[in-house]
């Protein structure tokens, strides 16, 4: 069976960050971490090994995974191997983006390998199977010796178990399974398992989130630019950023006149699919509090109403996806040299 | 989003009627919002009232935004 491996300019032995624009190339003869799967893949495998600097894919990653992927067509390759990429940002997208090029081009299994911090591990583990690995190269046998026994597996189509068994990051896919005892019976001795303080294993992981210290205000309310975020979905009518109603990505910045007293409901609308919407429609107010902040600002208990509203629709919205709008948002706020920010939710 | 403000050192002021939620999700100033579908204020009393709700949320919004917390804390202003 023939696999086809992609690694980067440092792996296939033709240097550092000098060699980084090196193109796209193929090589029968395996180098690097190539040799290493080959070895213990063992016979019946063959490798062609693709080697691109990491700054040629990333100027070039079209091209480069559409060359890859058509390699694998030529050569009726059973699946892909990349990297692994460890906790590296480029190689990682590399590795990323060839898996899931290939994986959906031609629907063959692709295989890859980085730490659970990679910050390109969330955008594709559902289109590869991705295996955890240490930072740092030294931990390349390890890796290997996983990404090969997955590999034999997938080439001779045995059915895997699940994500947890095989050891690779969950990818989302469920598969539906019968169960020998029902719900109610499981959940019990779940339950009694925990009283007792015996081991369980739980059905559904619930997503453990992190703490983030509140900041604090840098100078008096009193002379602070205040704003206002909503993620109650108000957007001018029409909704021109074409804001989705569910599981949202985008947002948009809405600017207003310095001198308006609140926002009028003929101007706005909620595309928030969450929530009775008739109230916020008669009156933006309700979520994006213009009214309010104006007088707290001729009262002077603020320093200024800043002109310009932020707005997301917050439901179905993936906590990935919000911190990311967050981090926009924030951005956006700190160059408008906003203080603080009153935040509406429904 | 409001945790990522505080990553980003804005301070924020969360209202929702959602408190408990947005407790457990670790947002840090909470404020609670009247009604789901209308946060800020209440179309059923009227407009006077209304706009003393909308006053006594975003005057303890302030407040809050003020108070140097620790730890996430939900205040109710009405």
């Amino acid at each position: 069976m023939k696999i086809v491996h992609y690694i980067n300019q440092y792996f296939g032995g033709l240097g550092g960050e000098e060699k980084a624009d090196e193109p796209l190339h193929f090589t029968e003869s395996p180098v690097g971490p190539a040799r290493g799967m080959q070895q213990l893949m063992g016979e019946g495998f063959s490798f062609v090994t693709a080697v691109c600097g990491d700054n040629y894919f990333n100027s070039n990653s079209e091209a480069v995974a559409g060359a890859v992927v058509q390699k694998c067509r030529e050569e009726k390759a059973a699946l892909l191997v990349a990297g692994p990429a460890f906790n590296a940002g480029r190689y990682g997208q590399a590795c990323g983006a060839v898996c899931a090029a290939v994986a959906e081009k031609l629907g063959i299994p692709a295989v890859t390998g980085m730490y659970h911090e990679n910050p390109v591990l969330e955008t594709y583990r559902r289109n590869a199977y991705i295996f955890p690995t240490t930072e740092m190269a030294a931990g390349m046998n390890d890796a290997l010796k996983k990404m090969a026994g997955l590999a034999k597996k997938l080439a001779a189509g045995e059915i895997l178990g699940t994500a947890a068994e095989e050891g690779y990051f969950p990818r989302g896919i469920r598969r539906e399974v019968v169960r020998n005892e029902d719900g109610a019976k499981r959940v019990v001795d779940m339950l009694m398992a925990k009283l007792e303080s015996r081991p369980f294993a739980t059905e559904i992981p619930i997503y453990v989130l992190e703490k983030v210290p509140p900041a604090q205000l840098k100078k008096p309310l009193s002379e602070a630019k205040v704003a206002i975020v909503t993620v109650g979905g108000l957007v001018p009518k029409g909704n021109p950023d074409k804001i989705r109603s569910f599981g949202a990505e985008r947002w948009g910045a809405y600017a207003f006149s310095d001198d308006s007293p609140a926002l009028l409901g003929s101007d706005y609308e909620t595309i928030h699919g969450g929530y009775n919407p008739n109230f916020v429609n008669a009156n933006p107010n309700y979520v994006v509090p213009v009214n309010i902040l104006r007088e707290y600002e001729m009262l002077g208990t603020i320093g200024s109403l800043h002109p310009v509203f932020y707005s997301t629709a917050g439901v179905g919205g993936a906590v990935v996806v919000c911190q990311k709008t967050g981090a926009e948002i924030a951005k956006a706020l700190l160059e408008s040299k906003v203080d603080a920010v009153i935040l509406t939710a429904t | 989003m409001s945790k990522e403000l505080d990553r980003y050192g804005i301070p924020n002021v969360l209202i929702t009627a959602m408190t408990t939620l947005a407790k457990n999700v670790g947002a840090n100033r909470i404020v609670a919002g009247t009604k789901i579908p209308h946060p800020c204020g209440d179309p059923t009393v009227s407009p006077k009232r209304d706009r003393e709700i909308g006053m006594l949320l975003l005057g303890k919004s302030f407040e809050l935004l003020q108070k140097r917390v620790e730890a996430p804390v939900i205040v109710q202003a009405v």
